[in-house]
């Protein structure tokens, strides 16, 4: 059957702001500069006690020798209980800083040792240490995003990446590890892209066992990269024989099931049906999973895609995710990756994405000094406890409940807006073939 | 929107935070928004709830009552029939000082040497609350008010035993007359044995007869106060040892110093005419999670602390209104009181004050206490909840921006001298780095790029 020849979409010209013009003329060079740099200026001076949360089980991992206690996330743990072996020589006299509690379900890291913690002589030297693979993770990603492209924007790719102060904010300052599973997740589209679909399968699942944003992906994955009916099967199977691998291998390891766990213990789960309607007697419409379904039967139900198709349906899905749940601000680094890769061409959606780094900023505020002031704690110690709560400042202008809702509102219209955007511009990617009949027709 | 522009707004955003940190001073709120209602409480004659503030500058006050409303909804003319709300200093309720529940003897303080001759026992504080009046503490006479052995009631009314002194629970009534066991006393009140396993506490002027002490304290013994600042005596007060109790509470009194708020004090405490066995104690803690001061041997700052409590006059309100004056929000169902920003008030305990006018008052009240976490306290209702009021508070201070950058600083410089080895890498990675983006600047203009 013949299908369409299908355009590169190419946003009008103007479209684009001058600015942008001129941050594309900059050098490459100057980008990886001004990102390290930022980075390395903030490395040392802050983190969030989650930081601590996973290295200090790390420590007790190592010094107990039991490496598969911490079920729940065990790939992630696993590679920070590795990168704390490597890095525990280069602390001196660092056994009494991390919480003997950190891995006790309910109980977590106290606070009494997470000051501890931050009165640790050689607190900078830790926390670059601690910190450093996301920084290598948000540099390999920031490479591997400008392999997507023409060279002509890699600059620009690379600006809206490493530069981006959400980026910035998760890895850098507030120390948390999503990076790395960002990096396996570019990676795997990227081999994807370039023929190695089944290597790439496997860096979404280990990506996806990481964190589990990445799931979300996996059926759009299957779906754009296979090439025959057997093919998509072969693809699924592959994606749900991982998964069984890694919960047989633990149920036999430790008589628990990572997904059971996942789904029973962690409030994280409860977040994707947080926003919902409740029509009537009939039940309750939970609205993410409804419009991811919707979107997941939209996709298949094409019947001709590009490969290409995965990048911006990968970032609507991200938007989708993202506008339709409730989330930590930490976790918006999923947003960024796949979205610089289908708004670089086209200024509008570069500004739609400027005022969702302002909107996150202030939705932020509702998680309070724990992840705003208590960020910079390294630094400033007891004298941020002057500083008012976030939500303290806001409650002084006008009602909470109003201003969380209409910065909650806005991210979401804008979030939605853009998932539709890039999907309308991208339609070319995955257009429903058009019957033979019809090309022979126009012919 | 050209890119000069854009290059302009971090400049227009700096000069609005420095606006904001300088001039205006940063507003907030006690609570992010009012607690949610868990019910209403009717007024009998004062409400009181003590919150602590969060910040210097209170300027506004917003309480949930809930007024009587006309068929249609609306307020009534005079809602509240002239209630009456204030806002005052509630030092009763700080806890900050190293002074336990009254009943509450830890056994890891422990009790000072005799105070004789030339020993000085002191202690610096910082006073938060205009008024200061007193300082309160723990005294032992070594056994002064009564030996142990068989104590005889007053014959006549029957006497009832506490758990603890004063204010204890009723464990045993005793009859008028009878023998009891006595093992000790405490705040001026006799231990006596009740069984095997329990004792009771009985007024030392219940008692007829009581076993002989085994000495009598009979030497003044003096507080003086000092300014810290400038260590001028400020107040001296002195009490005789024979009239304080043993192993109790003992406060040295004074006329009230009005500019108090916010002074640090020393105070010594002093007996040289006291002699070995003819002496009083006072407690202290060895080891002390007070901060605000240092105990003194003489002159010389020792660990711990006294276990003390300053005493402060009530002060008039620092903001007084009649809630019928107010303005009526519809959309918290609140009064909303708003005035002049009030300074010296962060990290103080206050207390809103609700008295009920001509008609009844209701106030919603809610399952979480506000700030300081006391509960609201409301005279004349038996059956007041353990919650608080359901009310918010407002205040305008200035960030102490002076602070944070001296604190910042000092915290990398304390890391540099403890870590230079990591600094030495540290800096010359940013200083290369910093180098590469001058030098790229400077190529770039150069090449009018």
């Amino acid at each position: 059957m013949k299908t369409a020849e299908v355009p590169t979409p190419v946003p009008s010209a103007g479209r684009r702001f001058d600015t942008l013009k001129s941050l594309a003329g900059s050098n490459l060079t100057a980008i990886w500069v001004a990102g390290i740099l930022i980075r390395l200026l903030l490395i040392p001076f802050t983190v969030h006690i989650d930081a601590y949360r996973i290295y200090s089980r790390s420590y007790d991992v190592v010094s107990t020798g039991h490496w598969l206690e911490w079920d729940s996330q065990i790939v992630i743990q696993m590679v920070h209980n590795i990168w704390f072996l490597v890095i525990r020589p280069l602390l001196p006299h660092s056994d009494g800083i991390w919480s003997p509690t950190a891995g006790v379900i309910g109980v977590g890291a106290q606070p009494a040792d997470y000051t501890r913690f931050l009165d640790y002589s050689h607190l900078s030297r830790a926390l670059f240490l601690m910190k450093l693979p996301y920084f290598v993770a948000d540099l390999v990603t920031g490479y591997l995003l400008t392999r997507f492209v023409a060279p002509c924007w890699r600059r620009r790719v690379l600006a809206l990446w490493l530069l981006n102060p959400i980026v910035i904010f998760v890895s850098a300052v507030f120390g948390r590890h999503d990076s790395l599973a960002v990096c396996l997740v570019m990676l795997s589209a990227l081999l994807a892209l370039r023929g190695r679909r089944y290597l790439g399968m496997i860096f979404l699942g280990i990506g996806a066992t990481a964190r589990f944003f990445p799931a979300f992906l996996a059926p759009f994955y299957a779906v754009a990269f296979r090439r025959t009916k057997r093919e998509l099967a072969l693809l699924i199977g592959g994606l749900a024989a991982f998964w069984l691998v890694i919960e047989v291998s633990m149920l036999i390891l430790t008589g628990t099931s990572p997904t059971l766990t996942l789904l029973n213990r962690y409030p994280h789960v409860e977040y994707l049906f947080d926003m919902k309607l409740a029509p009537g007697i009939g039940g309750t419409l939970f609205l993410f999973p409804f419009g991811y379904l919707i979107l997941l039967l939209w996709f298949i139900d094409r019947e001709s895609y590009q490969p290409e198709a995965y990048i911006p349906i990968a970032a609507a899905t991200m938007l989708l995710l993202f506008g339709l749940t409730h989330f930590h601000p930490q976790y918006a680094i999923w947003i960024v990756p796949f979205l610089v890769l289908t708004i670089y061409r086209d200024g509008r959606l570069i500004a739609c994405h400027a005022a969702q780094i302002v909107l996150l900023a202030l939705f932020t505020v509702q998680f309070g000094s724990s992840a705003t002031w208590d960020l910079f704690q390294p630094l400033a110690g007891n004298s941020l406890n002057s500083l008012p709560d976030p939500m303290n400042i806001v409650g002084a202008f006008l009602p909470i409940d109003i201003y969380l809702g209409l910065v909650r509102t806005l991210f979401t219209a804008l979030s939605l807006w853009m998932a539709f955007v890039i999907l309308r511009q991208s339609r070319p990617l995955f257009a429903k073939s058009i019957p033979e009949v019809v090309v022979d027709e126009l012919e | 929107m050209s890119w000069s522009s854009l290059r302009r707004l971090p400049w227009l955003a700096l000069l609005v935070v420095l606006f904001i940190t300088t001039g205006c001073g940063i507003p907030q709120v006690l609570s992010p928004a009012l607690p949610e209602s868990a019910g209403t409480v009717a007024i009998g004659q004062k409400l009181s709830q003590p919150f602590l503030a969060p910040s210097d500058g209170l300027d506004g006050v917003t309480v949930s009552i809930s007024p009587p409303l006309t068929p249609e909804g609306d307020l009534l003319p005079q809602p509240t029939g002239g209630a009456t709300v204030a806002v005052r200093y509630a030092p009763e309720a700080g806890d900050r000082f190293p002074e336990e529940g009254f009943h509450d003897w830890p056994a890891s303080d422990q009790w000072l040497g005799e105070l004789t001759g030339n020993d000085a026992f002191g202690q610096s504080f910082l006073s938060r609350y205009p008024g200061l009046n007193g300082i309160t503490l723990r005294v032992a006479t070594f056994g002064a008010d009564t030996g142990t052995g068989e104590g005889a009631l007053k014959t006549g009314s029957s006497v009832d035993a506490r758990a603890f002194p004063i204010d204890g629970a009723v464990v045993a009534t005793l009859n008028g007359g009878s023998t009891v066991q006595v093992i000790g006393s405490a705040e001026g009140w006799a231990q006596i044995q009740l069984g095997a396993n329990q004792t009771g506490y009985v007024p030392l002027d219940a008692f007829a007869e009581l076993p002989s002490s085994s000495r009598h304290n009979t030497n003044d013994v003096m507080l003086t106060l000092y300014r810290a600042s400038d260590m001028q005596a400020v107040r001296r007060v002195t009490i005789n040892a024979a009239k304080v109790h043993d192993n109790s509470h003992v406060t040295f009194a004074f006329d009230p110093i009005p500019d108090s708020d916010g002074q640090a004090y020393r105070f010594v405490l002093t007996s040289p005419d006291s002699t070995p066995g003819n002496a009083v104690t006072f407690r202290y803690q060895p080891e002390t999670s007070y901060h605000e001061g240092s105990r003194y041997d003489g002159a010389k700052a020792v660990a711990g602390a006294l276990v003390f409590r300053p005493d402060f006059e009530e002060s008039s309100p620092i903001y007084q209104a009649n809630v019928d004056t107010l303005e009526w929000s519809s959309l918290s169902n609140a009064f909303v009181g708003s005035f002049t920003a009030k300074p010296n008030t962060a990290d103080r305990f206050l207390s809103i004050d609700l008295t009920p006018g001509t008609r009844p008052l209701s106030v919603n009240w809610s399952l979480a206490r506000p700030s300081g976490g006391q509960p609201m306290v409301v005279d004349g209702n038996s059956r007041t909840p353990g919650g608080g009021l359901v009310f918010n508070a407002r205040f305008r201070g200035n960030l102490a921006l002076g602070t944070l950058v001296s604190d910042s600083a000092h915290a990398v410089w304390r890391d540099v001298r403890h870590d230079p080895g990591f600094f030495v890498i540290y800096l010359v990675a940013l200083l290369a780095l910093a180098g590469w983006c001058g030098w790229a600047g400077v190529r770039r203009v150069q090449h009018g790029r």
